[in-house]
């Protein structure tokens, strides 16, 4: 496995293997039998793509909605944010392959603080999932599922091979996506 | 602090002897505490007492010698300690008494190092917190107090053989946040209990006021400590930090951000810093010997 830490991001290109993506932090994979996981989504939000034709898989976890928060963190680790993280994980997607047009995109975390409903100055869930929307949209990106707000942590894998993508918390299943 | 010793005393006795059978603190944090008050206590007799803990001792270097210092590093305990402060160095020794006696609190969904990694997060987002905002004057034991928050989790994991899929039934059919589920089956919540522990460690009222409250969505207490207290669990969360079972249903004073000045750019701000320094932590913990 070829890892580029210095951007956060994990590029697989060895044997099948469980990739564990950390907050602010991407894998991609075409290898068959990988599986992307990421554990801990509260107001983070995981970006899920997979094209079946090249069966490549990529998973980003982002912390907050924009690169302007911090311009220096976003140049160092850009899977921090939405904007600079979604970018990157399509631009790292396209050196295997990935045509967006056939890509299948999913959305998962955003959850929200059960006593902050409506305080927009802490409210980093519905921010998260706001822009990603927005951002996927502008650039022609269609979202074919989505497991998203609450207020429950959630653990997702992406399995390389078919892209299905399993939502859990706790043991319980949330969503096969 | 009469109304939290009543209500320890109407605690189950599994509970209460939970309490008590902890582990006293360390004499270096009573020492460090009482001279916090402006008890007649001597730096040097604390640094002396600091000596005799080699690991502690590595630990306070370490943090004294931080790249900004490095010009000229601390030699010794009493070096150290009067480059960090005080407060920091309470809140090491701390640190270390925590992590000896934190195990998995399977009640709320908590492994080890979740619990762990929660109330340090915390106490990252405090100091954070106080660094951005240094005209509130948020007392150093912020940073205490958000270490310490969910001490009371400890406990009833331990004592209490509640499993956490009974919780979150319980929040998910009656509406409830964790805490007031944990009140509705229990009688009690983790708040309490890390209140009362606070107290059976002598620590000062406002830091055993802020843990007993940091879930409260109504607030009667003009204390910036809760108010640093509530963030830090918030920011702890938001970066991932022991989301455990109980996830992002918990209660918070819906205007802590404007007793605190904060708008989104600052609370990103925050989170940006703590989840960073929690990486550093981490790598750093897990390079230990």
């Amino acid at each position: 496995m070829a890892t580029t830490t210095d951007i956060g991001s994990i590029v697989s290109t060895g044997p099948g293997a469980r990739l564990v993506v950390g907050i602010a932090e991407l894998a991609v994979s075409q290898t068959p039998h990988d599986v992307i996981v990421t554990h801990a989504l509260g107001s983070c939000i995981a970006v899920c793509v997979w094209d079946p034709v090249v069966r490549v898989a990529g998973l980003l976890h982002f912390l907050l909605p924009e690169a302007k928060l911090n311009m220096d963190r976003a140049r160092k680790q850009p899977a921090t944010f939405a904007d600079s993280g979604i970018a990157l994980l399509f631009q790292t997607a396209y050196t295997r392959g990935v045509d967006k047009k056939r890509c299948v995109v999913r959305l998962i975390g955003g959850a929200e603080v059960a006593g902050l409903q409506g305080v927009a100055a802490l409210n980093v869930g519905k921010r998260n999932l706001l822009i990603a929307r927005q951002i996927l949209w502008q650039n022609g990106v269609l979202v074919s599922g989505e497991s998203t707000g609450g207020t429950i942590p959630r653990t997702v894998t992406l399995r390389a091979s078919d892209g299905v993508v399993d939502v859990r918390t706790g043991r319980d299943m949330v969503a096969t996506l | 602090m009469s109304t939290l010793s009543s209500t320890t005393r109407a605690l189950p006795a599994d509970i209460v002897r939970g309490i008590t059978d902890l582990a006293p603190l360390p004499a270096t944090a009573h020492r460090l505490m009482a001279l916090l008050r402006g008890d007649d206590e001597s730096l040097a007799s604390i640094a002396a007492l600091l000596e005799s803990d080699q690991g502690l001792v590595a630990s306070l270097l370490r943090r004294a010698n931080s790249a900004r210092y490095m010009a000229s590093p601390a030699r010794n305990a009493l070096e150290a300690v009067m480059r960090v402060g005080t407060v920091s160095v309470l809140d090491l020794v701390i640190q270390e008494h925590l992590r000896s006696l934190i195990t998995a609190a399977p009640t709320y969904g908590l492994d080890e190092n979740d619990l762990w990694q929660h109330g340090a997060a915390a106490q990252l987002a405090a100091r954070a917190l106080r660094t951005e905002r240094p005209l509130l004057q948020i007392p150093a034991t912020a940073d205490t107090a958000a270490l310490l928050h969910d001490i009371g989790k400890l406990i009833i994991s331990r004592y209490l053989k509640v499993d956490a899929r009974e919780v979150t039934a319980c929040a998910r059919e009656h509406e409830l946040t964790w805490s007031e589920a944990e009140r509705r089956l229990l009688g009690f919540d983790h708040t309490i209990i890390g209140a009362a522990v606070a107290e059976h460690w002598h620590f000062p009222a406002d830091v055993a006021l802020a843990i007993r409250h940091h879930h409260d969505s109504e607030t009667t207490h003009d204390s910036r400590l809760l108010d640093a207290v509530m963030l830090a669990n918030l920011v702890a969360k938001m970066v991932g930090a022991g989301l455990g079972a109980e996830g992002l249903n918990f209660g918070v004073s819906a205007s802590v951000h404007e007793r605190l000045s904060l708008d989104f750019t600052v609370f990103a701000k925050i989170c940006l810093t703590t989840q960073e320094a929690m990486r550093d932590l981490v790598a750093g913990t897990q390079a230990r010997p």
